[in-house]
């Protein structure tokens, strides 16, 4: 059994090696710009969206963001952009 | 930006959408690369932009999710296109324009010549009419590279002479040739003659063979400093000649008349601050004004501020628009007193001899006198100035 809060063996080799982990263990990509601005990359659907709330599937865990008068700029497969008032970004075990 | 215009360009739909399951409908969406922006909740449904490539799309996805979807708003070329289809006369006009703009496309309608200093643009534009190379010629009878050896050929001073064409523009790039500009070393073979008749103050011969010595009287265009340096034998004989760029600092005292005179009685223009405007419309040479009512004023200014249209600046068209000031006066007869008149001649005298000191020339003597009569204020005397001289000029070819 893995000791509690050691990294996986894969994980270790990767970041030895300085390859972005986003890229190898497709964790999402979240950048923020304030409270206003939220870009994220490696997720792979939308689970519920509304004004107050924004529910992402990604690989590793759920992501919740919550936030006012939520806006999604645009939404593709690789990617989404979401404006309005940002309140907290939380994840979630799946 | 550019993504805002291209999207309108291409034409988009603003669509509202009703489903049981809007997750899958979104993910169904993203995994068939459908581009959706603008996503928004609205009253249990969600609304959203995409393309009209997308929409078609769309369609076998929707029937899939059980979606139910509306257009609540279509945008863009395509559909403002389809929907004026009927307006025969604006689409007329659309393509007359456009038409008129591709016909004025193959012609000049702006020269713009910089870099000149000896010949004004003036002189060029005219020598350009005559050269048919002029507002309102045909871009492909033009021959660029003709123009710029008969440019050279035209104006000696031109060293370099660029012409091109850019859109409706000819552009002429002049580099003239400044000879002071150049190193010694640079310098063609070339002697030095008198550019004003006088007497040599002073000559300090560099290179080559002075032809004047202090003292002496010149007339302009008189050789003083020769390229030619002949090469003597031991017997003192004339073997042969070697040349150079003549170099000297050469002064020259030259005596000028100075004549200047105004009347005393004058009228002068004392604006009231009324003024009218009007505008301008200038199509070739043709023009349209809508000038205030000349009236209104007895006596008046008219002053004009043009403006060439264009898309660039290099895209120019053959209209003008402007607007037109009349600007109302009064004429006032005066006289000045006799102080007056010579404190003004006065200032006039000092700001020419101003003039006369930038350009490096030193006044020696100065005999002008004022005087006034009953009608009008003179100064007249003569100026002994002592500037430089020397200019260059090819050498004067000597069979050896």
């Amino acid at each position: 059994m893995r000791r509690k809060g050691k990294k996986p063996f894969g994980r270790v080799l990767t970041d030895a090696a300085g390859i972005p982990p986003e890229l190898v263990s497709s964790l999402p990509l979240l950048s923020m710009t304030g409270q206003e601005e939220l870009f994220i990359e490696n997720f792979k659907g939308i689970l519920q969206y509304t004004d107050a709330v924004l529910l992402l599937q990604t690989k590793a865990c759920l992501l919740r963001i919550e936030g006012q008068h939520l806006f999604l700029v645009y939404y593709t497969k690789d990617a989404l952009k979401l404006t309005g008032t940002i309140t907290s970004v939380c994840f979630l075990t799946s | 930006m550019m993504a805002n215009i291209q999207r309108q360009m291409k034409g988009y739909v603003r669509i509202r959408v009703h489903t049981v399951s809007y997750d899958r409908f979104l993910n169904i969406c993203a995994l068939h690369n459908l581009y959706i922006w603008d996503l928004k909740p609205v009253e249990n449904a969600y609304e959203m932009n995409l393309s009209i490539e997308a929409f078609r799309r769309l369609k076998p996805l929707a029937r899939k999710t059980g979606t139910h979807i509306r257009i609540i708003k279509k945008c863009g070329l395509p559909f403002w296109l389809f929907r004026n289809r009927h307006r025969k006369a604006f689409a007329a006009g659309f393509v007359g324009g456009a038409s008129l703009l591709f016909l004025f496309s193959f012609f000049i309608w702006n020269i713009e010549v910089s870099g000149n200093r000896s010949a004004s643009a003036e002189v060029i534009y005219r020598y350009l009419k005559e050269e048919k190379a002029t507002y309102g010629t045909l871009k492909n009878t033009i021959d660029c590279k003709k123009l710029q050896a008969d440019l050279r050929e035209k104006f000696p001073d031109f060293l370099w002479v660029s012409a091109k064409i850019k859109g409706t523009s000819l552009l002429i790039d002049v580099k003239e040739n400044d000879l002071q500009d150049l190193t010694p070393e640079e310098l063609p073979e070339s002697d030095l003659i008198a550019g004003t008749a006088g007497t040599i103050e002073r000559i300090i011969t560099r290179q080559g063979r002075p032809q004047v010595h202090v003292g002496d009287r010149v007339k302009k265009g008189d050789l003083l400093v020769s390229s030619e340096i002949p090469i003597l034998n031991d017997e003192k004989e004339v073997t042969g000649y070697e040349y150079c760029a003549a170099d000297a600092d050469i002064l020259i005292k030259t005596v000028y008349e100075y004549r200047d005179s105004f009347p005393l009685l004058y009228e002068e223009k004392l604006y009231t601050g009324r003024e009218k405007s009007g505008f301008l419309i200038q199509l070739g040479s043709q023009l349209f004004s809508l000038k205030p009512q000349k009236e209104s004023y007895q006596a008046y200014d008219l002053v004009t501020e043009e403006r060439q249209f264009g898309f660039s600046r290099y895209f120019k068209l053959p209209l003008f628009y402007g607007r037109i000031y009349m600007r109302e006066y009064r004429l006032i007869k005066k006289r000045y007193s006799s102080g007056e008149a010579i404190a003004r001649m006065q200032e006039k005298t000092e700001k020419n001899m101003e003039k006369i000191r930038e350009k490096g020339v030193q006044i020696f003597e100065n005999d002008v006198k004022i005087e006034t009569d009953e009608k009008s204020c003179s100064a007249s005397g003569q100026l002994t100035l002592i500037q430089k001289t020397g200019k260059r000029v090819e050498r004067t070819k000597t069979d050896s």
